[in-house]
């Protein structure tokens, strides 16, 4: 008995959610950098996101980009207002405002976080990272975001005058695999973009590398073709991106016929009188089609969007004749 | 003890699970969730307006003192038929803060209410609510509440010890317990 109850508490206990604190809000801006590091911009923007997020629940990108537009272009946005109604959107006090400049040979990564109520500065740091490739910048911006997250300890005093350099001032954060992607989208030479940039016509091999877990918008786009658009996680069935397949835009069949006002009739409907452009239809979809007026033989043929679209606009109907032998109506064979 | 799983391929383990275990399991899931992602956690820090139209914050405005929080929207009816209660309830106890959190979307601006349009309703309706944050439906979610109107009672310590969703007399029974 006792160990049912046993068990029965012990289950309660696994099945209660834990109350888990809720992390305090930020909002990131958009990244300020240099025109030399506007490709990037997206790449460190995330790197920081990612330092930020183990302390912060972080709002960054496109969903922050969209509403600073949106209070930019109100009438009578001043700086603080669009600041606060920032704030709002979010439900967040915290917004934090970064750079990164390149003088020299070496990265100068700035953070301050602002409370937008209190107006305190909560933290705010600048970071150089010395003799840095762009990559391990990416790295050092990460660790940036962890330390304004409390998650790396500062400075000891007495130790600023110390070349700031990534590797021994911070501890070593997991490295996140770097990756390039392959993108195809088969015989299709569509134009890719990723986070609004144009890489160039698939098949391609991204010139950049992306952090594992990352989060792409990606977008091909080719004339007669519907846009694609896909939200991809890096690391997560990647081989997807080679294997792409664009819908053709869909289709308007445009139909005449000799003589004209004859109706239309696709699947069995009514759909209008000669000559009429109608659709839209997908590429390959399969349509039972008929014309037809009084006093000429019908025009019906089954119809694949995207064959001898064309022929649908020279349907020639055949007139019905008579004999004049014995007064009956015959058919003649119909064509276009 | 009766064994659920006769299959042999199920690890030993699972031999101990009884029907009591499981029965108690099941019932836990079916409880709601609403109550559960409040009580006993810490307040919600909310982002809005006051009526003022300044920026303000449910943390920046939970002094320390027994609060009760109450969300309420200027569309719900019986927001509106509760919140005079709530009024008299806040005269009799001037020790306990009442924080009246209006946290929805307003649906023509896709943003939160503005505060003169919370204002004008609550001068029509002849109320005077003295502490009022404005935010928006995500501030709501945040929050975990999930239907309106919902009054947290909230501890000194910031700790929200009970969840009241709906005006109903058990409610006002409990806050008037609550505020004893």
């Amino acid at each position: 008995m006792y160990r049912r109850v046993l068990q029965f508490l012990l289950l309660c206990a696994l099945s209660f959610p834990s109350p888990a604190l809720a992390k305090e809000v930020l909002i990131l801006l958009p990244l300020n950098v240099d025109k030399t590091l506007e490709k990037e911009a997206q790449l460190f923007g995330t790197a920081l996101q990612q330092g930020l997020g183990n302390s912060f629940d972080v709002f960054f990108g496109p969903a922050v980009e969209a509403k600073l537009e949106e209070e930019y272009s109100k009438e009578g946005c001043t700086a603080q207002s669009c600041a606060q109604n920032l704030a709002i959107s979010f439900n967040g006090e915290l917004i934090a405002d970064s750079s990164i400049q390149k003088l020299d040979n070496s990265f100068v990564v700035q953070l301050q976080i602002n409370n937008i109520i209190t107006g305190q500065i909560v933290k705010s740091l600048i970071e150089i990272c010395e003799n840095c490739s762009k990559l391990s910048l990416i790295r050092f911006i990460e660790n940036v975001g962890l330390k304004a997250a409390g998650q790396i300890p500062s400075r000891i005093p007495g130790q600023s005058n110390v070349p700031r350099v990534a590797s021994p001032f911070f501890s070593p954060a997991p490295a996140k695999p770097m990756m390039a992607l392959k993108i195809n989208a088969g015989s299709v030479k569509a134009d890719v973009f990723i986070n609004g940039e144009n890489l160039g016509k698939a098949p391609l091999t991204t010139n950049k590398a992306y952090l594992d877990g990352q989060r792409l918008d990606l977008l091909l786009r080719a004339p007669g073709y519907q846009d694609l658009r896909l939200s991809h996680i890096v690391g997560k069935r990647d081989t997807r991106l080679s294997n792409l397949k664009l819908e053709k835009s869909p289709t308007a069949l445009y139909f005449d016929s000799q003589p004209r006002g004859a109706s239309i009739y696709i699947n069995s409907q009514l759909m209008g009188q000669t000559p009429a452009e109608i659709g839209a239809y997908k590429d390959g979809q399969r349509l039972r089609i008929r014309v037809e007026r009084e006093g000429y033989n019908d025009f019906s043929r089954r119809h694949r969007v995207g064959q001898d679209d064309i022929k649908l606009g020279q349907i020639t109907l055949q007139s019905l004749l008579t004999n004049s032998g014995d007064g009956k109506k015959v058919r003649v064979p119909m064509g276009f | 003890m009766i064994k659920l799983f006769p299959i042999k391929s199920l690890p030993s383990w699972t031999a101990n699970f009884n029907r009591a275990s499981l029965i108690g399991l099941a019932l836990l899931m079916l409880l709601p969730t609403a109550s559960l992602s409040a009580a006993g956690q810490q307040v919600p820090n909310i982002v809005g307006r006051d009526l003022e139209g300044n920026l303000v914050s449910l943390r920046q405005t939970f002094e320390g003192k027994k609060t009760l929080i109450n969300f309420w929207w200027v569309k719900c009816s019986p927001c509106k038929q509760e919140l005079p209660d709530l009024i008299a309830k806040e005269k009799k106890h001037p020790e306990v803060d009442f924080i009246y959190v209006h946290a929805e979307t307003n649906a023509k601006t896709k943003s939160a209410y503005d505060s003169a349009t919370v204002k004008a309703f609550l001068d029509g309706l002849g109320l005077s609510l003295s502490k009022v944050i404005i935010g928006n439906t995500k501030a709501r979610m945040a929050a975990g509440v999930e239907a309106l109107p919902t009054t947290l009672l909230v501890h000194e310590s910031g700790n929200v010890e009970m969840v009241l969703v709906g005006f109903t007399p058990e409610n006002t029974a409990k806050i008037a317990a609550w505020l004893k």
